[in-house]
């Protein structure tokens, strides 16, 4: 008796299972809005390990820094050493090539971790996830540069506190807006070069190595080096955090070298995604 | 109801999927069976738009998948439970879901109790998980949004005994409450219990379809008895055809009734007397097997 009960037990509860499915009203069956696609891609982003892990090293650079800042004086203009435009460029310099990874991984892992095919059975428009996917990094991106660009300022008053002099909260306009457009261009450089690799550890190689390299052939040859001036982007995008307004020709350069490095692989990422076959 | 039009797809020179066409009816579940690499898993692909077909056409519910609006409350889909990011809890795989089709959070709890993961084992991340529970979460997954057809890859690879006929019956309640379900299992005897048609695939062709009665109908009667000469003189001299099988016996090309009556008017004494295997499927699946197991030793 007992063991045809703890047989039939599984059929039961999968009967029980398949009842319970049909008692709840789900309503009426809508089209999936962009935003619900957008905020899906964000959590997308921060719920895995290795996206938790990326803020946490965010934040512990940003920590880092910010401590040093306090105690170290730099040579240049004591006077400036604790201010706040000084905290805020010492910190977003490293983490401007930090967070581009979010970007990277956001665009690779649907492939890398093969979820492609639940989010594409989910929503067979591809391109409605690939452009909430760029969106989503990118604000991301702004977001944290804002999150350490208002943190400078207590930091700095602290550090100012602890050295002992006047605090100096005067805003360089050149210097916020560039590091914030270099961060723009730097996301969406992260979420090209994820598009068009599609695998997270090769994307993340060449983001960091592919340009250095273009650098150094410059370097190396030098009757290439005006050309490789207009198509390298690490160098073109350097004027934007000097704190000075870029020169007509550094503008020109920045706009030819995010063309090549954005616009084009976006546009072949897309085509990839679109063509690709998800297995 | 899924239907499928003279579906081909091609990789390069190899013909992965070829000319197939074939109905899933609603009411009914629909076993797709063949072995590993025969076409299974790409023609489900193709059917979801993961895959674009070379040619024909698929429908699911009338239309191309990519034309479903909002799919996941028509289709659940669950091609690969293992296809997910590992660094992910389960809940918000499950969440994940939810979010895109526009369903509470208080659905996702349903669902897990649905297919029997605790809140615990919820919180866990898809790492630690294993594939029977991997299956489970895939089929919350593909439960979701309450859709009318449901299309399995090999969902009963991992389960446990318990998990297998869990889900048979799971499986079977919903296509009684007008559900249209395809599955695809290597196993002839896993289709054999769960579905109510088959298809045979094999080398991306359908080489058999039908209701299981029809397929796995008994084939003819073995008769065993230890005169057997009496028996063979009284079947000839019947008409009825008969071959010698290897363990002594005698398969007869007729009812057991026929057999057994034929044997008690001639007083022939009988050690044995059954409706004979259903040696067509199994010997067929048998076959594409091997040839399937021969391709791959050679490469």
């Amino acid at each position: 008796m007992s063991t045809q009960t703890s047989t039939e037990a599984p059929a039961e509860a999968g009967r029980e299972a398949a009842a319970e499915l049909k008692q709840s009203d789900l309503g009426p069956i809508k089209p999936i809005p962009f935003t619900s696609l957008l905020g899906v891609e964000f959590r997308k982003q921060l719920d895995t390990r290795s996206g938790q892990w990326l803020l946490i090293a965010v934040a512990a650079i940003a920590a880092i820094v910010m401590a040093v800042t306090i105690f170290v004086e730099t040579g240049i203009d004591p006077a400036q050493s604790w201010s706040w435009m000084t905290f805020f460029n010492n910190t977003s310099q490293p983490l401007l090539a930090l967070i581009p990874i979010i970007a990277i991984l956001a665009a690779t892992s649907e492939w890398s971790a093969k979820t492609a095919m639940t989010t594409f059975a989910l929503e067979p428009r591809r391109a409605r996830v690939i452009w909430a996917k760029i969106i989503s990094s990118f604000v991301i991106g702004m977001g944290l540069l804002t999150f350490i660009f208002l943190l400078a300022a207590p930091m700095s008053w602290i550090g100012s506190m602890v050295n002992g002099v006047d605090p100096n909260f005067e805003i360089n306009n050149w210097l916020v807006m560039g590091f914030f457009a270099a961060m723009a261009i730097s996301m969406l450089l992260g979420s090209a070069f994820g598009l068009v690799l599609m695998n997270a550890p090769v994307a993340i190689v060449s983001y960091f190595i592919l340009p250095t390299l273009l650098t150094l052939v410059g370097f190396l040859i030098t009757s290439l080096a005006t050309f490789m001036s207009w198509i390298d982007v690490n160098a073109s995008i350097l004027p934007l955090i000097m704190g000075m307004e870029p020169t007509t020709e550094e503008w020109q350069k920045i706009a030819v070298s995010s063309v090549i490095w954005i616009v084009v692989p976006i546009a072949l990422g897309f085509w990839r995604s679109m063509k690709r076959e998800v297995k | 109801m899924i239907t499928t039009q003279n579906l081909v797809r091609r990789y390069g020179d190899f013909t992965a999927v070829n000319n197939v066409s074939f109905t899933a009816e609603p009411g009914r579940v629909t076993g797709f069976l063949g072995p590993n690499g025969a076409g299974k898993s790409t023609t489900m692909r193709v059917l979801t738009g993961l895959t674009p077909a070379t040619s024909g056409s698929a429908t699911v519910l009338g239309k191309p998948f990519k034309e479903l609006v909002n799919p996941g409350r028509h289709v659940g889909v669950l091609l690969d439970a293992s296809a997910q990011h590992n660094g992910r809890t389960g809940r918000e795989v499950l969440m994940i879901s939810a979010k895109t089709m526009g369903l509470p959070a208080k659905r996702v709890d349903h669902m897990m109790d649905v297919v029997g993961l605790t809140q615990k084992e919820g919180k866990r991340r898809l790492g630690n998980y294993s594939l029977g529970m991997r299956q489970r979460l895939g089929l919350a997954n593909a439960l979701m949004g309450d859709p009318r057809v449901l299309i399995l890859d090999e969902p009963a690879n991992g389960l446990d005994p318990a998990g297998i006929r869990w889900m048979r019956s799971l499986l079977g309640s919903y296509a009684d409450q007008g559900g249209t379900v395809l599955l695809s299992s290597h196993l002839l005897n896993e289709i054999e219990r769960i579905a109510d048609d088959i298809l045979v695939i094999g080398n991306g062709e359908i080489v058999a379809r039908g209701t299981k009665e029809e397929l796995l109908r008994p084939n003819g009667t073995v008769v065993k008895t230890p005169n057997s000469d009496v028996l063979t003189e009284a079947l000839t001299s019947a008409g009825l055809a008969f071959t010698v099988t290897g363990d002594g016996g005698l398969h007869v090309e007729a009812e057991p009734t026929d057999v057994g009556v034929l044997a008690a008017n001639n007083r022939v004494v009988l050690s044995e007397l059954r409706p004979g295997d259903n040696q067509g499927l199994e010997e067929m699946f048998l076959n594409l097997t091997a040839s399937n197991a021969r391709t791959e030793a050679a490469a």
